[in-house]
């Protein structure tokens, strides 16, 4: 997949201005996303993948400063846009779908009259029928039935705000949409449904998605390509393991990740937690910020930090060489 | 397995909540008829999704909710409707619980040695240095080391994880012989999730306990229980051993569940996404699952289907369980 | 206490940081309740009030009330320091002696008013069911039923209504509004997990409130506790200076109460009233500035984020990300 390049995020680094000190978030992150692409993000609370998604937006709350880098969204600096072209950006550009869909529906007024005012507020001159029809269309697309239009948020169950919300990010056919943990607090049956569904409307829309989550398997099964994130850095950037027919290489984090979750395959496999906790950004270890917690650790780990470099079809920040990466993650 | 009495029992269990709606009180069963017993030692693992009654389910066990109808024994007593400190204080130093939210489950501003100590003092009797010893040892036992430095934190300043450990510590202080673990790794961080499923593991073996392991994750029911119901709008669907409910599921809900756990989506089992929550109010009919069921009949919507034998140690409860394994 | 969501944005403390033997929240609290600037100020002012109530017999300098033994109406000068009243007492000594029975007043009320709320709120609010329709239902009755015109009826009913009296009708009058929020937050604790924990380890109703629910609830505690000193000094005042109860007792309302009937006013003494009068507001002030004090470290929503440190925004040079909403 060699389009365009809708998302290029240079070097970014994002911290927070806390009573304790200015804690890094997010450290030298780059990614790129092309045209039609879904690249998943993965890791555990706390390392900055959310922080990233913000960044990328330009939604940072207050104590937030972006520190170093540049984002590009479809050749546009969006830090260098006054408000209201920010405004008329996020949304026709780029476009995000939270884990809550409660945090964006306003739960005292109806699901049409909140698509309306969408509507109508990127585009004054629609009348308020031509945007009903359209929202109409919009639930119809996302396979709710368009009477729902006057339900109130609390009517819908959880899938079906979740839905809308969807449908409303893609109603101005953004470039890309960023998902962060769209499904996380829904059921697996709706998750699943759910983002069958956005991958259907992938194919049709043709929009790039960057999609959050914790869950590895399911970020493998829905993305082109994988990124691992860790205390900040991008630890592993590859090819999902679904894709390829060669065997995965890993960055012994992402090994850790996937020795740690029980899976339904057959054979009573032995699971493996990675022992000590995720660090926090306060605190972080010098060096490689796994090294504390990696059974291969070097005496490089604990002073040099690594960078990202390319083994075979794989990007991976670990001083540890190919061949070494190599018998590690198929050890067993 | 053993072959002695159940140490916890439950027989046609009914939890039932009455809800206000526009109609006036109407009473939905989150829980509705469920039966099943558990030795100390054993592992079974309730699993289903949002609204199946799961929690309900393991509240009703320590008695967090008052059944209404059905029995449930612990050790051989009845204890589906003790009442008072007394009886219910005798109840819940034999079944203990630990919660999901590690956040939520320990007090911000009580230290870790505040939670443990008062339990072991109570429960164990213990004064003086020996309760301290047996809190630190608590906390080894949980594999909260140094312990001498853990018992003087405070929440916030442990991480997810180590919550977890301390509220697990928090339950073995009463000494039980059985617990109600209600997801207790699905807040955690994907990486330590693994860990305190081991220690769970082994605090079964060390201490011969008993669990009811609820879940929505039938990866890690399959891995920590060693029976496994399924729960669908508080009624069983599926019961046997874990292998061979993943290996052969007999109910279209289970299959349904299966085939959309993360891993594995095939795209050969249609569902139906326009209903997402089942239907709880009481004197519905048929098979709750009907109206989401690939295969579901006329019959389906009639009656209830009863739980069948498909196999050694595996029923369904599915009007076509025999037809449903070749679809 | 805000639980820390799963991708939480600020950083926890760390969670393996070389600790030192860790302080208990409430003293942590407590230290920066001391740092913030407005606590500060309010606990000053306040605390010069106390040591002058502590050491009155020692600071007057003449009988609080001996009645026309003094000249009267004497502006103040170097033997009656802020001069005499029109009954001839020495306005030095009676502001002394009347700062004493208005600090004690208030802490009095304070203590009946605080323990009735936090006993009636708290307890009820978190056991639920008969006992808490029952308190709620005489809370709504007495917060329904108008302040002032209620003391005031009360009060005219006891002659000559020493400060102990005036006391009671304030501590037994104020309660309601502070249960009313007590019982709204302990209620939210019935469901919390950490208290179904308590439950399950076997221990009582009351112990759990004591030892799980009240921790929580210090600050609120607190802050009923400096209003009510507040209300009470205020409502003594206001009392007094209505001339209900004994006019014999040296107090910040009588003081007011006899300046008014003395014509103080009209005669250009106003010597006679200022120190009664500035006294009330010092106090209430001080009072409310601790409460602000308070409010700001338990409620860090109020907090404004903190600044970059201008070394840092220069290490970085930073592209400032301003602050965006949808």
């Amino acid at each position: 997949m060699t389009g365009k390049p809708v998302l290029d995020v240079r070097n970014l680094s994002v911290g927070y201005m806390t009573p304790r000190g200015f804690a890094t978030a997010v450290d030298g992150v780059s990614l790129t996303i092309h045209e039609g692409e879904t690249v998943g993000l993965v890791g555990e609370s706390g390392c900055g993948k959310s922080t990233l998604a913000m960044a990328i937006m330009r939604l940072l709350g207050p104590g937030a400063y972006v520190t170093g880098g540049r984002i590009r969204i479809a050749d546009r600096d969006i830090y260098r846009m006054g408000r209201e072209e920010l405004r008329q950006f996020r949304w026709t550009h780029v476009s995000m779908v939270f884990q809550s869909a409660m945090n964006v529906l306003n739960p005292v007024r109806t699901i049409g009259e909140q698509m309306v005012d969408t509507f109508r507020a990127h585009d004054p001159r629609m009348s308020k029928r031509e945007a009903m029809e359209r929202s109409a269309e919009l639930l119809r697309i996302v396979r709710i039935d368009p009477a729902r239009l006057g339900s109130f948020p609390h009517e819908l169950s959880g899938g079906m705000r979740q839905r809308v919300v969807i449908a409303i990010a893609i109603a101005f056919k953004p470039k890309l949409v960023i998902m962060d943990e769209p499904t996380t607090a829904l059921d697996v049956v709706v998750q699943r449904s759910i983002l069958e569904q956005v991958m259907e409307l992938q194919e049709q829309f043709g929009f790039s998605i960057l999609f959050i989550s914790h869950d590895i398997t399911l970020v493998n099964r829905i993305s082109n390509r994988v990124g691992v994130m860790y205390a900040g850095r991008l630890v592993e950037m590859s090819d999902s393991q679904l894709a390829t027919e060669e065997p995965p290489l890993y960055h012994p984090y992402a090994m850790g990740l996937h020795r740690a979750i029980p899976t339904l395959d057959a054979g009573d496999d032995e699971i493996s937690g990675i022992p000590g906790s995720p660090p926090v950004p306060l605190s972080m270890p010098p060096g490689c910020a796994f090294h504390p917690r990696c059974p291969y650790v070097r005496d490089a780990c604990a002073s040099i930090k690594p960078d990202l470099t390319r083994h075979g079809d794989y990007q991976i920040a670990c001083h540890l060489t190919t061949d070494e990466l190599r018998s590690f993650a198929h050890a067993d | 397995m053993q072959t002695d009495q159940p140490f916890v029992q439950a027989i046609d269990l009914v939890v039932r909540f009455p809800v206000k709606t526009k109609q006036g009180t109407k009473y939905i069963t989150p829980v509705d008829g469920v039966s099943f017993a558990v030795h100390t030692g054993e592992v079974l693992a309730l699993v289903g999704e949002s609204g199946s009654g799961k929690s309900t389910l393991g509240r009703a066990l320590v008695r967090f909710n008052e059944p209404a109808a059905g029995t449930i024994f612990v050790d051989g007593n009845d204890v589906t409707h003790v009442r008072g400190q007394r009886d219910l204080g005798t109840l819940r130093r034999q079944i203990q619980m630990v919660f999901q939210d590690p956040f939520g489950s320990l007090n911000p501003v009580r230290s870790v040695g505040q939670h443990l100590s008062a339990l072991v003092r109570k429960h164990q009797g213990l004064r003086g240095d020996a309760l301290r010893q047996q809190t630190l040892q608590l906390l080894e036992t949980v594999g909260l080391s140094p312990a001498s430095e853990m018992i003087l934190k405070y929440p916030h300043e442990l991480s997810g994880g180590q919550r977890q450990r301390v509220a697990i510590a928090r339950a073995l202080a009463v000494k039980p012989r059985f617990i109600v673990a209600d997801e207790p790794i699905s807040m955690l961080d994907v990486s330590i999730r693994a860990d305190i499923l081991k220690l769970l593991n082994r605090l079964k073996r060390e201490f011969d306990l008993g669990y009811v392991y609820i879940t929505h994750d039938l990866a890690s029911a399959k891995y920590f229980g060693d029976r496994m119901m399924v729960l669908y709008a508080g009624q069983v669907m599926e019961t046997g051993t874990s292998a061979e409910i993943i290996a052969s599921p007999a109910h279209p809900y289970t299959r349904l569940l299966l085939s959309s756990t993360s891993g594995a989506w095939s795209r050969d089992t249609k569902l139906n996404t326009s209903v997402e929550a089942p239907d709880l109010f009481e004197g519905r009919r048929g098979c709750p699952f009907a109206n989401r069921c690939p295969i579901s009949t006329e019959v389906c919507l009639r009656d209830r289907p009863v739980l069948r034998a498909v196999g050694a140690n595996h029923a369904a409860a599915c009007h076509h369980a025999d037809e449903a394994i070749t679809i | 206490m805000s639980r820390q969501d799963a991708n939480t944005m600020e950083p926890q403390s760390p969670p393996d940081a070389r600790s030192r033997a860790p302080k208990p929240q409430w003293l942590q609290a407590i230290r920066q309740v001391f740092k913030e600037p407005k606590a500060v100020i309010g606990f000053a002012i306040l605390g010069i009030f106390v040591i002058i109530a502590i050491f009155a017999p020692y600071l007057a300098r003449f009988d609080p009330m001996n009645e026309g033994a003094l000249p009267p109406l004497t502006p103040p000068n170097k033997t009656y320091w802020f001069g005499t009243t029109g009954y001839g007492d020495d306005v030095y000594s009676q502001w002394i002696y009347a700062t004493r029975t208005s600090i004690c007043i208030g802490l009095e009320v304070a203590v009946i008013a605080t323990s009735l709320s936090v006993i009636l709120g708290v307890y009820a609010g978190f056991k639920g069911g008969k006992v808490d329709a029952v308190v709620n239902w005489v809370t709504q009755v007495m917060l329904v039923l108008p302040g002032y015109p209620l003391i005031i009826m009360i009060s005219s009913y006891i002659p000559n209504a020493g400060s102990q009296a005036i006391v009671w009708i304030l501590g037994l009058t104020s309660w309601p509004a502070a249960a009313r929020m007590k019982r709204a937050q302990a209620m939210t604790f019935r469901t919390r997990d950490f208290i179904l924990a308590a439950r399950l380890g076997g221990f009582s109703d009351f112990r759990t409130v004591c030892t799980e629910v009240l921790p929580n609830m210090v600050s609120l505690v607190f802050n009923t506790f400096i209003s009510m000193i507040s209300w009470g000094i205020f409502g003594e005042a206001f009392l007094r200076f209505l001339g209900i109860g004994s006019t014999r007792t040296p107090s910040w309302g009588n003081m007011l109460n006899a300046s008014q009937n003395g014509n103080a006013m009209m005669e250009g003494a106003w010597w006679w009233f200022i120190p009664p009068g500035l006294s009330i507001t010092m106090v209430i002030l001080a009072l409310t500035l601790i409460n602000y004090g308070i409010d700001e470290v338990s409620n860090p929503r109020l907090k404004k984020p903190p600044k970059l440190s201008k070394a840092i925004r220069d290490k970085l040079r930073l592209q400032a990300a301003e602050e965006g909403a949808v």
